[in-house]
């Protein structure tokens, strides 16, 4: 069946139109259709989507948040101790469709909402930055949690405004830019800035292929990441999740091994490990919403909340992991989720 | 008129059609040579292997009740598109009578509400917003008309039908008939308007997915899963445990799962036991993940 290119439709809300981030963003899609809607939930949250199918034909959705620009940090996180913690929604979903993303359980809709105020978004980090309850450390702010913004920078320049919006603040704010994208050429022309880290989200090309679908190659990501760190960015790794897929030993040790022949050790900041956790809702939502997905059937152990490894798995993969990393990094410099 | 005999009913995926009025459906009717069956009062519904129309009368409550009442007609539960098509009045003239429209949005004028049939496939339509009316509009009645197309039906039909499928699969074409005059448009009037975009609407359709998304196990696996799940007794845990097993073996692409779960339900006896029905469960984990 053939589909509309993505962004064929803009649903703009009202008011939203009027924002200098959403006419530019309007400016770059001069042929997509334009509807205009009172509020983007009417869309975004409609009943009886296929998210399958939308993810192959999205439509951008521009939106004014109103409340709630900043969240309290989560559980699902390895910062999630850190009382400075937040992130925040910039955008809901994300261009890139990895099997085990829990975004396909959160949302009814594989639609992408950009929110456009984002004075809004720099206002109430300034009030959260004044009134953080560490002020001996930085406020520490994800702004990729829900979504990859690097991997939508050509289309949102969200990174971009907040490295700017970021000038000046070392000391009182962190932001985290985690991405699968190899496009730092996107952001090659700033020069770096101690209150920006960038964190590549990195797997085995062969979960890449298998899991990571519409994702830049590892090799891509690396060399992104390597581009980064000549540039003088703080660059964080994250392999998160680890997944076992079949030879997943292997697999993650080469992994290692290719990271390390194109990075320095002591050129990162630290580095993330994760496996696979998921809210039980989202999970049970994202298995109705997809059931193709192989991923949902394996046997997972439902802990607290969350789906997950057996515990024995987790630590077998996360200690394999971790093992691997020690022998080139220091561990206080891993961390585990 | 005929009633249809059960052994015809239709096992492939199927198209439904729903009009207004008989004239915009006759070109249908005529093209995809359908016919007219008996399947409840009130109910108008022609029948094919591919396609059905309905016709369900003026109004959005009646576009309704009829939609709601075709989707849970067993010969209709094969139905994976719903079409709308129809003529509706235009507030601009430059839309010329005759112009076809595919709808992006239908605002109900009753309730404030609006509806979005999602928009992801290919088309060449032009395409419009839709405002579903409770009486025919005039241009120089009212002071609210915006620049939009306007019809009493389909509102009714996208909440009725987006109760039984994903709004993916919700269509709305319309036809300019009128620039908002109170002219009653005959019966031949109609019928041209609708002939004359019979072509570009088949086209469209044929270009419709029409598998459903799952359709990973198939009718002969799920045989065996009922089977196994029958000879061994299992709980309801269990079975859902080992589809959960079976799903995964068909998603990594490997094949022989009839043969997999015969093997195990023929191993072990009608009375099963807790222990053996462990057994048997650990059974199909080894065999469906070597």
């Amino acid at each position: 069946m053939p589909l509309e290119p993505s962004y064929s439709h803009i649903y703009v809300e009202n008011g939203a139109a009027d924002y200098p981030f959403a006419k530019s963003l309007l400016e770059k899609f001069k042929r997509a259709k334009v509807i205009n809607i009172h509020d983007y939930k009417e869309v975004f949250n409609r009943p009886k989507q296929d998210f399958d199918l939308q993810k192959q034909s999205p439509k951008l959705i521009l939106a004014v948040k109103k409340d709630k620009f900043l969240y309290d940090g989560s559980r699902f996180v390895q910062d999630s101790n850190n009382i400075n913690f937040f992130y925040n929604a910039l955008s809901l979903n994300c261009p890139y469709d990895c099997s085990y993303c829990y975004l396909q359980g959160m949302y009814s809709s594989a639609n992408q909402v950009c929110f456009v105020n984002l004075e809004d978004f720099f206002s109430a980090t300034e009030q959260a930055i004044e009134v953080r309850r560490d002020q001996s450390q930085p406020l520490y702010l994800c702004i990729s949690y829900d979504t990859d913004l690097l991997g939508f920078e050509s289309i949102a320049p969200y990174c971009r405004k907040w490295i700017e919006f970021c000038r000046g603040r070392a000391g009182e704010l962190l932001i985290e830019i985690r991405t699968k994208s190899a496009n730092f050429s996107a952001l090659a022309d700033l020069p770096a800035d101690p209150s920006v880290v960038l964190a590549w989200s990195l797997s085995p090309q062969e979960v890449c292929h298998r899991h990571e679908r519409k994702t830049p190659s590892l090799k891509s990501r690396l060399h992104a990441m390597s581009q980064a760190i000549q540039a003088g960015w703080q660059v964080r790794l994250c392999i998160d999740p680890i997944l076992p897929i079949d030879n997943w030993d292997a697999c993650y040790r080469e992994l290692v091994d290719i990271i390390f022949m194109e990075i320095k050790p002591e050129a990162l900041l630290d580095a993330h490990l994760g496996v696979f956790r998921m809210s039980t809702d989202f999970f049970s939502n994202a298995r109705k919403r997809r059931p193709a997905q192989e991923l949902f059937y394996r046997p997972w152990k439902r802990e607290r909340g969350t789906i997950t490894h057996p515990e024995a798995e987790r630590e077998a993969l996360t200690n394999y992991v971790k093992t691997l990393l020690a022998k080139r990094l220091p561990e206080e410099k891993i961390r585990i989720w | 008129m005929e009633s249809l005999p059960r052994s015809s009913y239709s096992h492939g995926r199927m198209i439904l059609f729903i009009f207004a009025l008989l004239p915009e459906a006759q070109p249908f009717l005529q093209r995809l040579k359908l016919k007219k069956h008996s399947l409840g009062t009130g109910l108008e519904i022609y029948l094919n292997d591919e396609y059905a129309a309905l016709i369900t009368g003026i109004g959005k409550v009646p576009a309704a009740v009829c939609t709601a009442r075709a989707m849970q007609l067993t010969e209709l539960a094969d139905v994976v598109h719903i079409v709308n098509i129809g003529i509706c009045g235009c507030r601009e003239v430059t839309a010329p009578v005759g112009k076809c429209f595919l709808i992006n949005n239908i605002k109900e004028m009753a309730t404030g509400r609006t509806f979005f049939p999602d928009m992801l496939e290919k088309h060449s339509f032009t395409e419009g917003t839709l405002i579903t009316v409770d009486c025919p509009q005039k241009a120089d009645s009212s002071n609210t008309l915006i620049p939009a197309l306007y019809d009493m039906e389909a509102a009714g039909i996208f909440q009725a039908a987006s109760a039984f499928i994903s709004i993916d699969r919700l269509h709305f074409i319309k036809v300019v008939s009128d620039h908002l005059h109170d002219k009653l448009l005959c019966r031949d009037t109609i019928q041209q308007l609708i002939d004359s975009v019979v072509d570009e609407v088949l086209n469209f359709v044929s270009t419709f997915s029409i598998t459903l998304p799952i359709d990973v196990i198939n009718e002969q696996e799920h045989a065996a899963l009922d089977n196994l799940q029958l000879a061994l007794r299992l709980t309801q845990t269990q079975s859902a445990q080992v589809r959960d097993l079976a799903m995964a073996f068909r998603l990594s692409g490997r094949a022989g799962l009839v043969e997999k779960l015969s093997v195990v339900a023929n191993n072990f006896p009608k009375n099963s036991t807790k222990a053996s029905r462990k057994l048997a469960l650990e059974q199909i984990d080894h065999a469906l993940r070597a």
